[in-house]
């Protein structure tokens, strides 16, 4: 269905992914460098890529960096547990999801099909959305969740655009803060806190199992699909 | 007469060779008041001869030399009486104004007078001697004392070396001329720190504490002070100066003294670093032994596990292969698991948690360990207690999402199943309460601290059969976890029935900032 590009140095996770990625009717490019991953870009058509963010020739994020000068393909990162500050970077550089290793194959899968779906059809373009029951009017400034209409702040609703815009990506901190608030807030992650609890306190969110907003620990939000 | 000055001039030579080392130089000025304090009586006397028989104006002069005496010292105390005796005769005796006597009374008066005037001095002399005496024995008694109470609350080698060149600075009243050298595991450490010129040289220092001395000896123009106690040569001190006998016993004294400390502070340190070496050893054996076992155990599984399935994968009913299957996935989670707890007990342990503080829902940190906690929580009744005005926690969340779950882990492995692992959440001005009460074993009261200690744990493993609810290091990493955040973690009986309640305390901190 879709072609799979995957840097990644270790011979096994690459023999598991490509045979769970097969399994799934996917075409699976694969390289052990980082330089080989870019070259195979040129000359292919590659719909969705996989790096790890550690490799032999080239630190993955650069694989990144390099690529978004002249890509808009998904990217998703694959990294190590104890390195917050990697997988942030990495998203700031352009990358749209993360799984940290080990990692269960569902997890993998889930997050292919996600951004596979979204780079599909592109929801961002049209102004009416609708994603889990949530109905958002952009024009209208509206929200409707099972028909009844709720009332949200200017902010909320800039919070809940950013989020519906691309469901299922992370958005980090670093970006949502900057865009709602500006430059000179990106250190001041507690008026997102904030923000995000009133906005889940409004769509009636279960506290420990929510429906919509999803938090990434140290990373950023992600709208559920 | 002759005879008398002789006397008592052997007197006062005596009395200098004994008071060598009290401040023997009297002052010029002490002469001119005696001088002067007998022209004054001579003045005064003058006036009160119109009054008075002129005999009694003798004991005017006899007060003088009595006050010279008392307040100066002897010499001062030897002239007053004789300008005393030659101006009664000059000023007061007939013919007056003449060193003639007429009367042979006078005579007689007068030698009496310079007899009791000389004994006056002697005697009164004498007294302030003895008090000065007394004052120096005195003041060298408080110096000891001192010393010693200096020296009882040195804790370390370079300290009590510091208390010694003082107090010795002090008795040789000339600093700069003493060196001492501590042998310390076969080195030799000279103070002052860093000297490197001025001493006898190391050469000289070995040698000397080869021959362990029993008291001071000369040798090139220094003398050695053995620093020595219960037949161990701890060091020596090397003055250069010629010191009399009683700095030599001073200086003895105060080696006797610092021996005994110094020998207590190298036995303190022997021990401490006795101590620390068996810790390291005693982690490392533990650490060894955790990993082989908590990481052999799962490993043993997925081995097992797997090459079941290679071998006779046409054997088995698609059940037992889906049974294999997931054991090799769970115990491979569980690997995961020990190493996580391997690696932030390294970290806890080295001091390098450098927090990376943010404000924090804590809705957020207990999704966040739900989540982690996946299909362990499927056969697991759960119950949460959190308000919605739970404040903010200005907390590193990772951190304290791998605190809560470590206790969750811990409680669902022991709750028994039929009743609910219950989480309640609670706040006041001060403190964010975390309880997390499983109905299991309990923990007994004995236990309920040691369950956090490290190497306890760690001697335990995460062995589930042991009679203390295997927890592996979960606990201790929590408390380190939570003490890094200014909190607290606790282990309690459950409020409501069998089992027990483990609580997290964080600092309630949204006081101190404007949120809204």
């Amino acid at each position: 269905m879709a072609t799979i590009l995957l840097i990644e140095d270790e011979a096994q996770i690459k023999k598991f992914l490509r045979i769970s990625l097969e399994a799934h009717h996917h075409v699976v490019l694969e390289a052990r460098l980082g330089e080989q991953g870019l070259a195979i870009m040129v000359e292919q058509k590659v719909d969705l890529l996989i790096v790890d963010l550690g490799l032999p020739d080239m630190d993955g994020q650069d694989v990144i960096k390099a690529l978004r000068k002249w890509s808009q393909i998904p990217i998703i990162v694959l990294s190590v547990r104890s390195s917050e500050d990697e997988k942030v970077q990495a998203l700031d550089a352009g990358a749209n999801d993360y799984v940290t290793k080990p990692f269960g194959i569902s997890e993998l899968m889930a997050r292919v099909r996600a951004l596979l779906r979204i780079s599909d059809n592109t929801v961002a373009s049209s102004s009416k959305r609708e994603i889990n029951g949530l109905f958002i009017d952009l024009a209208e400034y509206q929200v409707k969740l099972d028909d009844r209409i709720i009332h949200l702040s200017r902010k909320e609703f800039e919070l809940l655009r950013l989020l519906t815009e691309q469901p299922g990506h992370i958005l980090t901190h670093r970006f949502l803060t900057q865009t709602i608030w500006g430059e000179s807030f990106v250190d001041e992650t507690h008026y997102l806190r904030v923000l995000v609890r009133q906005l889940r306190h409004k769509l009636g969110e279960e506290p420990i199992q929510p429906r919509f907003i999803e938090t990434v620990q140290g990373v950023g939000y992600r709208f559920k699909v | 007469m002759r005879f008398i000055v002789k006397t008592t001039l052997r007197i006062f030579q005596k009395k200098r060779s004994a008071m060598r080392f009290l401040p023997t130089n009297t002052p010029l000025k002490h002469y001119l008041l005696a001088i002067g304090l007998i022209f004054v009586i001579v003045l005064f006397a003058q006036v009160l001869n119109r009054y008075l028989p002129y005999t009694s104006l003798l004991l005017l002069f006899l007060a003088g030399v009595l006050l010279i005496s008392a307040k100066t010292s002897f010499g001062p105390a030897l002239l007053s009486s004789l300008f005393s005796f030659m101006a009664f005769n000059y000023f007061f005796t007939e013919p007056y104004y003449t060193f003639n006597i007429l009367h042979k009374a006078d005579v007689a008066t007068l030698i009496i007078f310079l007899m009791v005037a000389l004994m006056t001095a002697h005697l009164a002399t004498q007294m302030r001697e003895a008090i000065a005496k007394q004052e120096m024995a005195l003041n060298r008694l408080s110096h000891f004392y001192e010393f010693s109470q200096k020296l009882s609350f040195a804790t370390n080698t370079e300290t009590t070396i510091e208390i010694l060149l003082e107090a010795l600075r002090r008795v040789l009243s000339n600093d700069g001329r003493v060196v001492i050298a501590i042998q310390q595991e076969s080195k030799l450490i000279l103070h002052p720190e860093g000297i490197s010129s001025g001493h006898p040289g190391e050469e000289v220092f070995k040698l000397m504490l080869s021959k362990h001395l029993d008291g001071e000896t000369w040798h090139k123009g220094w003398l050695f002070f053995p620093l020595s106690w219960d037949g161990r040569q701890l060091g020596l001190v090397a003055i250069n100066e010629r010191i009399n006998d009683k700095q030599i016993t001073a200086t003895e004294t105060f080696c006797q003294l610092t021996a005994v400390v110094l020998h207590r502070t190298m036995l303190v340190a022997e021990l401490s670093q006795t101590k620390l070496l068996a810790e390291t050893e005693q982690l490392r054996a533990t650490l060894l032994s955790s990993v082989s076992h908590d990481l052999r155990t799962p490993l043993s599984s997925i081995i097992g596990a797997s090459s079941s399935l290679r071998e006779y994968a046409q054997h088995l009913s698609t059940d037992d292969q889906q049974l294999l299957i997931q054991t090799i996935e769970d115990e491979a989670h569980r690997l995961d698991r020990h190493i996580q707890n391997l690696l932030d007990m390294t970290r806890l342990s080295q001091g390098k948690l450098n927090l990376n503080r943010e404000w924090m829902d804590i809705d957020d940190l207990i999704n966040g360990a739900i989540r982690r906690l996946g299909h362990q929580l499927d056969n697991v009744q759960f119950e949460l207690e959190l308000t919605e005005d739970t404040p903010m926690l200005y907390v590193q969340g990772l951190i304290i999402e791998q605190a809560i779950f470590n206790l969750l882990d811990n409680a669902i492995r022991h709750n028994t199943a039929e009743l609910a692992i219950k989480l309640i959440v609670q706040h006041d001005d001060n403190w964010i309460t975390l309880d997390i009460i499983d109905n299991g074993p309990g923990i007994a009261d004995t236990e309920k601290e040691k369950v956090f200690n490290m190497f306890y744990s760690l001697a335990q493993g995460d062995r589930h059969e042991s009679s203390l609810p295997g927890t592996g290091m979960g606990l201790a990493i929590c408390r380190g976890m939570v003490e890094a955040h200014g909190g607290e973690v606790m282990a309690l009986d459950n409020p409501y029935g069998k089992g027990t309640m483990m609580r997290i305390k964080l600092p309630n901190n949204q006081g101190a900032v404007d949120l809204s």
